[in-house]
């Protein structure tokens, strides 16, 4: 069980905590640019509200699961008024133990035949 | 106009207002672009309609979903600690400015008098008239039995297939269903009764209620004072017991409680007050009870008698469930048809007729149409106001308010306007509803009492806040698109006048549509009240009377009654004659099938018409006014002829005197011997079908019941107090229970309509008066915005006549527009009237000229009044100014 403040609960990281710390696995983003890409790893299932999304991003980043940063991934798309995310350590620490712990859940769902024939 | 992008970026900043300081401190303009970039990832995709939708319902659940968790956290997490940290400070600073804020919206209001009243008088006359339409569908049609868990109520009737009538449940058949029907229970009844109350002065006739022993806690009625009637008072051997009607309980006994327990004489049999019924529970539309008794238990009421089958529907059970359960109840043994079935009729349809429940729809309809153009003048005078005060907002802004600061001073304003508009349309309601209750007194029996509806209320206050709202946000929309922030004069752009251009032709086709539909009955009305009724109702008059049993117990203690009573009547000065008969005015037996003359074939068509049969002395015809038209009228006491009614002449030929006919399913013949004018049996609005008519001779009919025709000379209202007196002269103890004048009985078959029309023809009114103000307020706004141009123009020689027709003339363009898509609408909307127009079709072209005749004249009036200013222009100093 991690020592996580706001973004989780005790069964884990809340959905859009661990939608936010996926976002910005691979490179950091700035806030429009999360909402692209939870809407694209979720493949067009999640929208995230602007309140939810700056909301987590507020709690994330007071629990230090991510943090600001002035690294910009593609200087052409630069824009100084944005301001642009990454994970920390103690975020992908999160996100991975998250997604172990979901990965054991579906394993034992998909082992009961709960999605059909496999 | 509103574009979809802003009002999104207008519905972000309002969402923000949700959430805690820090955070909109923090991603004010991070929240509002992506609230953008959603609409744009969604329009990429999707109609530009479904796209604003769609974000815009993420932006409403989101900010519900995740504002409360965030001021949760300011709540809990506060430095020092405790809850009435931060959150108590916040709050607190709401509240500071909330008042603050209140306070500079009334000031504003009070500085701009003239505007603020047109404003609040716009509004509250879109709520008031919404809402008095409201009450009078909830009272009519939502909840017409006002008691607990009232869906559950039904009302069981007998009819059969063909007729429109129903018919009351026989005794038995309604025993046998209240000991073994299971889908619905327990059943009881109900039926209106005069009931005579002796006194030391004499005799009245009070307007009673019968109600079984378990009706009361069946529909849980609680008493005003003392108690309820219950099962045992109904018991054959209980005592005689009665509650008093809370009106007359009121008026009567000036609300005295301590008349509990008190016996008063019925009938001549002594009954103990128990309590009182209170008003409100009402079972139909008639007058409220005087005296409310219990029918015995097992004789509720003899064959016959009209009493109406009221039960709960069980938990589970569809009213096609209890039809056909109830319908296998009454079934007879061996037999599989039905005659009559058992029916469950709603209590609108019932009590008030489907033509008045779909009139009341329709009137509805027309006040949220109402409703809907005073919300969009009010917002057009609002922006009127905004525009008024741009230099003030102006040098608010360049003092530092924020834009969070302006948007809820505007808030605060539409607060104030939405809280005095609902006084005043409080006002306004209860006027109109005073107004209707002249018209249709049945329907607002409670009201007079209890003022406006709870539920009423309660709509009303939704309309007008959720109205002040709409304009207030509009107008603030709009005045954003201005950049209010900018000191000077705000400039028209055209996608602003397109959406004042489309208020005002929306709201001259509403006009349109209201006046046509008002025109429409108002001629219906017309015909109807010409309509030849087929007797002469001018000069007649109608009394009846009740023999009490113990004082005329026999049929020859009868007939010296009314013999001596005729004899009386006929002596009053002024009266041509009196006779009497079983049936009242323009009523009479019915009869199925169609009389045979000699040498016709008996018919067998299976969906034989009604015919009606009236048995009456010869006196009858001549009291009443029925006209010769061929032929002789019978002698009283000849044997085997007949009269005939004219149409039924007419449908065998013609000449009929002297032919023989025969009644449906009977061999005795009659000769006739005259032919008489047709007599509107079926109705005074039933066009189609003349109810055929066969007269035949009888001697007076002596009843302990008995109704007096008197033809007079005179005003029939003034022999009619002269006829009361002789009654009263014969025996002061027999009561008498009516007295109408024919013109009474006649209009009483055109209330409805009257009523229906009364309604749309003050809708339309006021409809008149909100596109009036609107084309006001729309050409008035055009001359401000416009004044340099006017300046500019007069400078260069144009004359201030041709000014003021320009402008009047650009005025009226919308109007013309509206007149089309009124036109049209009539079209769509008039064939909902069908049921209630009388010789008047739904598509009647002049109804449809003077519509939009009235309009088009209302409308030049509304914009020349505002177009006379420019001739106070100056142009050298409006030049000047700019």
């Amino acid at each position: 069980m991690q020592e996580l403040d706001m973004g989780a609960t005790s069964e884990g990281l809340s959905r859009s905590s661990f939608l936010v710390l996926l976002a910005l696995a691979d490179q950091p983003r700035h806030g429009l640019a999360i909402l692209d890409r939870v809407l694209e790893v979720s493949r067009g299932e999640v929208r995230l509200g602007p309140g939810t999304l700056y909301g987590t991003i507020q709690k994330l980043v007071a629990a230090h699961l991510i943090a600001e940063t002035p690294t910009v991934p593609d200087p052409a798309d630069h824009d100084s008024r944005r301001r642009y995310y990454r994970t920390t350590p103690k975020g992908e620490r999160a996100l991975k133990s998250e997604a172990s712990r979901m990965r054991a859940l579906v394993r034992a769902a998909v082992a009961h035949q709960v999605l059909g024939e496999r | 106009m509103l574009t979809g992008a802003t009002f999104i970026r207008e519905l972000a900043r309002g969402a923000l207002l949700l959430y805690p300081v820090r955070f909109r401190r923090d991603h004010r303009a991070d929240f509002i672009d992506a609230a953008s970039h959603l609409l744009r990832r969604e329009s990429s995709t999707r109609t530009p309609f479904r796209a604003l939708l769609t974000t815009s319902r993420v932006l409403l659940v989101d900010a519900l979903a995740s504002a409360p968790g965030m001021w949760m956290t300011v709540a809990t997490s506060g430095s020092s600690g405790a809850l009435g940290g931060r959150m108590a400070e916040s709050v607190g600073t709401w509240l500071r400015g909330t008042r603050h804020d209140l306070y500079l919206a009334t000031r504003s209001a009070v500085r701009l008098p003239a505007l603020t009243l047109a404003i609040v008088g716009t509004l509250s006359l879109g709520i008031g008239v919404s809402t008095a339409v409201f009450d009078a569908l909830d009272r009519a049609i939502l909840h017409p039995l006002p008691f607990a868990r009232s869906e559950e109520l039904a009302l069981v009737v007998m009819r059969e297939a063909r007729l429109e009538g129903t018919m009351a449940v026989p005794l038995a058949t309604f025993q046998n269903w209240r000991a073994r029907a299971t889908s619905i229970r327990p059943l009881e009844v109900f039926r209106r009764q005069r009931v005579i109350q002796s006194t030391e002065a004499g005799t009245e006739t009070l307007n009673g209620l019968g109600v079984s022993g378990g009706l009361p806690a069946m529909l849980g009625v609680k008493p005003v004072v003392g108690r309820m009637l219950a099962e045992a008072d109904a018991a054959p051997s209980a005592s005689a017991v009665v509650m008093l009607g809370e009106s007359r309980w009121r008026t009567t006994f000036g609300a005295d409680r301590a008349i509990v327990g008190r016996v008063i004489t019925l009938s001549n049999k002594p009954a103990e007050i128990v309590g009182v019924w209170p008003a409100g529970a009402r079972l139909d539309f008639e007058e409220p009870p005087d005296l409310v008794r219990p029918l015995p238990a097992g004789q509720e009421y003899r064959d016959g008698s009209w009493v109406q089958v009221i039960g709960r529907v069980r938990h589970g059970h569809t009213a096609e469930e209890v039809v056909s359960e109830l319908a296998v109840l009454t079934l007879p043994t061996g037999s599989t048809q039905l005659v009559y079935r058992p029916t469950i009729v709603t209590p609108a349809d019932l009590l008030l007729g489907k033509e008045f429940v779909s009139g009341v729809w329709l009137v509805f309809g027309g006040g949220l149409l109402l409703l809907g153009a005073a919300i969009a003048n009010a917002s057009q005078l609002l922006l009127e106001r905004a525009t008024e005060r741009s230099h003030e907002l102006g040098v608010r802004i360049a003092l530092g308010a924020s834009r969070e600061r302006i948007v809820r001073m505007l808030l605060a304003e539409g607060v104030v306007t939405a809280v005095v508009s609902l006084g005043a349309s409080a006002l306004i309601a209860g006027a109109i509803e005073a107004g209707l209750a002249h018209f249709e007194p049945r329907l607002f029996v409670e009201a007079a009492g209890a003022g406006l509806g709870g539920r009423a209320f309660v709509f009303g206050a939704v309309v007008a806040g959720g109205a002040s709202l709409i304009c207030t946000l509009t107008a603030m929309v709009r005045a954003g698109r201005h950049k209010l922030a900018v000191v000077g004069p705000m400039r028209v752009t055209s996608a602003a006048s397109s959406a004042v251009t489309l208020l005002v032709a929306t709201q001259a086709a509403m006009a349109i549509v209201l006046a046509c539909g008002a025109v429409l009955m108002g001629q219906s009305l017309r015909r109807l009240s010409h309509v030849d009724p087929g007797i002469d109702a001018e000069r007649l008059a109608e009394l009846s009377v009740s023999l009490p049993a113990d004082r005329y117990p026999t049929p020859t203690s009868w007939h010296a009654y009314l013999e001596n009573a005729l004899e009386r009547l006929r002596a009053v000065p002024g009266v041509a004659g009196a006779t009497t008969s079983a049936m009242p005015l323009m009523l009479a037996s019915e009869m199925n099938g169609l009389p045979r003359l000699d040498g016709e074939p008996e018919s067998t068509s299976p969906s034989a018409p009604l015919m009606a049969v009236v048995e009456a002395p010869r006196d009858f015809l001549r009291v009443v006014g029925i006209r010769l038209r061929a032929g002789r009228l019978y002698e009283t006491d000849e044997r085997d002829v007949a009269l005939v009614s004219e149409s039924l002449a007419r449908s065998h030929g013609g000449s009929v005197v002297g032919r023989w006919l025969y009644l449906p399913r009977s061999t005795k013949a009659a000769t006739i011997v005259g032919v008489v004018g047709d007599v509107r049996y079926a109705g005074l609005a039933d066009d189609e079908s003349r109810m055929p008519a066969v007269y035949l001779p009888s001697p007076p009919a002596a009843s302990s019941f008995i109704r007096f025709f008197v033809r007079t000379e005179r005003e029939p209202a003034d022999a009619l107090s002269a006829a009361r007196q002789r009654l009263a002269a014969i025996d002061r103890s027999v009561p008498i229970l009516t007295a109408d004048t024919g013109p009474e009985v006649i209009g009483r078959q055109t209330a409805r309509h009257r009523f229906v029309a009364v309604l749309l023809g003050s809708l339309a009114t006021f409809g008149f008066i909100l596109a009036m103000s609107g084309i006001y307020g729309a050409v008035a706004l055009s001359i401000t915005r416009r004044r340099r141009e006017i300046g500019v123009r007069m400078a260069l020689g144009a004359t201030a006549e041709r000014l003021v027709a320009a402008f009047v003339a650009h005025g009226l363009r919308p109007v013309m527009a509206g007149a089309i898509i009124g036109g049209a609408a009539v079209w769509f909307v008039t064939p909902f009237l069908k049921a209630l127009l009388f010789r008047v079709s739904a598509h009647d072209p002049s109804s449809e000229v003077v519509g939009v005749g009235l309009v088009l004249l209302t409308a030049v009036v509304a914009a020349i009044y505002p177009a006379r200013r420019i001739s106070r222009i100056d142009p050298a100093k409006t030049l000047r100014e700019s």
